[in-house]
């Protein structure tokens, strides 16, 4: 028996004074190195579950432990942030006027690492991602799938337990969704790193070992598939 | 990259708006700076008007008159004070030096009346013809600043109030304030003040060995209800005067300037940040901290202002170069460059960008992180 990675009891959060639940007790035990996938309708709640996950934001009530550590608890919840876990957007929110391999320093910068090591590193990430002759490209002359790439090298650079994607693909073709993904499931498998993707989209959804449904804040339907 | 190249990156992000910025606290700047170099000129002119011919102190007169068309006022001595003077012990020389501002052709120069023994000492500054010789009363020499202002050379005449002068000799002693002045014995000055026996001030030399402060001292104990002795110019209670007012008056336009600079400066980082919410929220999504967020934007605020600083400083000297050869400065303000008046204009962009910087950049950490990146 594996030990969970992420646990959550009951957990609960609403915005606007309680008027909108987005999480309405939600209970959720992740092993670790497991690919999830997270399916809804359009505010059901899988964002803000991802989030809470990712400690952006601190529930209303309920408990949630990530990584051995107590996020209601937790104080530098930014430490957590750049050591566990890494966050790909549907929008790659890449910082337009820095180059690829300035963007992917970017997280690097809390750690003490120095300039040449972090350009190292980040150099390394990019031709992870397959990117080696675009490091001095700025993202408005990449390409939406490159620019995702270059948004995974960044979300890895720290060297993450858990990936957190948010619609990862919500704006590519579907070619080009494929490639992504083909790269994030091999980058899951190669480093043993906990991949969980927020998707609209069923047939990405099947391709991870377990499938969650949320509907209106809760988890209403949870089942292991294998692949 | 290094996190520096990383802020000077950022700030200039959008190059017009921060141009636009950078040129609006430049101004603001360079108001301090030319300001300073003005106002330090001033100061320094006076210092060395004390101090002209190598005296060892001055003696003014108490009774002020506050009427004066020279910086020490119309405050006179008769000239039998210097007498008084030379009976002191440890005095070796007193001599009588009568300074007045007129218009010479129109220009208002500064007119130094002094003895033929203190004429001499200019002996090895004249560059160009001679020294006035002793008793020739319709005789001048300028100084070189002073020849090119007023256009005039050896041999020519000049009109000063109702007489006619002989330039003799031109003279350079490096000493802006003198070298923009005329000089020439004491007895024409009195003939065009007509005003006989009048100084403005005496200088006094002591014998080697002398202290000046005790000479000074029993000076002020024997003459003390008439005369005051000055070393320095912050004795002279009216030139105090003067410059605290303009220290005053310069102080409150730079705290001005910073003010608005300041608030130029708030609008433009309020700008940025909005503009970049998205972005500091991934910058949180991928564990930055309150600090960093807060140690970014602020640097971003000091570039800019660091940059302003650096073209303020250029401009403001341009500025008094302008003004100083356009004349407008007129005689007693010469500027006097001192690294003292570049590093407050420096002291004033930090504060402006800090002051400017900080709202917007507290502003930025405080953001959470789902709410902007929910931003649009
Ligand atoms: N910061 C916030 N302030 C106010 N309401 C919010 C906030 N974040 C989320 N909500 C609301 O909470 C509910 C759940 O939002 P969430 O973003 O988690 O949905 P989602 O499942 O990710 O939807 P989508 O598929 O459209 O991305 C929605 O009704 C949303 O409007
Ligand atoms: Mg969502």
């Amino acid at each position: 028996m594996m030990t969970p990675i992420i646990k959550i009891n009951n957990l609960k959060k609403s915005y606007e004074n309680g008027n909108i639940k987005a999480l309405n007790g939600i209970n959720l035990e992740i092993e670790k190195g497991d690919f999830v996938s997270i399916i809804g309708q359009s505010g059901s709640g899988k964002t803000t579950l991802l989030n809470m996950i990712g400690a952006l934001d601190i529930a209303d009530e309920g408990s949630i432990e990530v990584s051995g550590y107590n996020l209601n608890k937790m104080k530098n919840l930014n430490k957590f942030r750049s050591i566990e876990v890494g966050f790909i957007f549907q929008l790659h929110n890449l910082i337009p006027n820095l180059s690829s391999v300035e963007n992917i320093e970017i997280p690097m910068y809390i750690h003490n690492y120095s300039s040449k090591e972090r350009r190292k590193r980040a150099l390394e990430l990019l031709d992870l991602v397959g990117l080696k002759d675009k490091a001095e490209t700025k993202p408005t002359k990449l390409s939406g799938g490159e620019r995702q790439r270059v948004a995974i090298a960044r979300a890895l650079v720290n060297k993450p337990s858990i990936i957190l994607a948010d619609e990862p693909t919500g704006s590519l073709d579907s070619k080009t969704s494929k490639n992504i993904l083909d790269l994030l499931i091999d980058l899951h498998e190669k480093e043993n790193v906990t991949l969980i993707i927020v998707t609209h989209d069923l047939n990405i959804a099947k391709l991870a070992n377990r499938e969650i449904e949320v509907l209106d804040g809760q988890i209403i339907d949870s089942k292991f598939q294998g692949n | 990259m290094s996190f520096i190249t990383l802020i000077v990156k950022n700030t200039f992000r959008n190059k017009v708006r921060s141009l636009l910025t950078i040129v609006g606290i430049a101004i603001g700047i360079a108001t301090i700076i030319s300001l300073g170099l003005l106002s330090n000129g001033l100061t320094s002119s006076f210092d060395k008007t004390i101090h002209s011919g190598d005296s060892d102190f001055s003696i003014l007169s108490k009774q002020q008159n506050e009427t004066g068309d020279n910086p020490f006022g119309t405050s006179t001595l008769s000239e039998d004070w210097l007498n008084k003077i030379k009976g002191i012990s440890g005095v070796k020389d007193a001599k009588g030096v009568y300074l007045v501002v007129l218009l010479v052709e129109n220009k208002p120069m500064s007119l130094g009346g002094i003895s033929y023994d203190d004429l001499t000492l200019k002996d090895n500054t004249i560059i160009n013809g001679r020294n006035i010789a002793n008793n020739a009363d319709n005789e001048v020499i300028i100084g070189k600043l002073a020849s090119e202002t007023l256009n005039k050379s050896v041999d020519d005449e000049i009109n000063i109030g109702d007489e006619r002068f002989k330039v003799v000799g031109i003279f350079e002693s490096g000493n802006s304030n003198q070298d923009d002045s005329i000089y020439t014995l004491i007895n024409s000055v009195w003939k065009i003040k007509k005003n006989e026996g009048v100084l403005s001030l005496i200088s006094v030399y002591i014998e080697k060995g002398a202290d000046v402060k005790e000479v000074t001292k029993d000076i002020e104990n024997k003459y003390g209800e008439n005369i005051s002795t000055i070393t320095s110019v912050s004795d002279v209670k009216r030139i105090a005067d003067l410059r605290n007012m303009i220290t005053g008056v310069s102080w409150a336009i730079s705290l001005l300037a910073i003010i608005i600079g300041g608030i130029g400066m708030i609008n433009t980082m309020i700008m940025i940040v909005f503009e970049r919410t998205r972005e500091i929220g991934v910058l949180k999504a991928v564990g930055w901290s309150r600090t960093d967020i807060l140690r970014m934007i602020l640097g971003e605020s000091l570039v800019l202002t660091l940059f302003s600083a650096i073209i303020g400083s250029i401009i403001g000297v341009i500025v008094v170069e302008a003004l100083v050869s356009a004349g407008i400065t007129g005689s007693i303000f010469h500027p006097v460059f001192t690294l003292e008046t570049f590093v407050q204009g420096f002291i004033a962009a930090i504060l402006v960008g800090l002051f400017g910087g900080l709202y917007p950049a507290l502003k930025a950490s405080k953001l959470t992180p789902t709410e902007a990146l929910r931003y649009e």
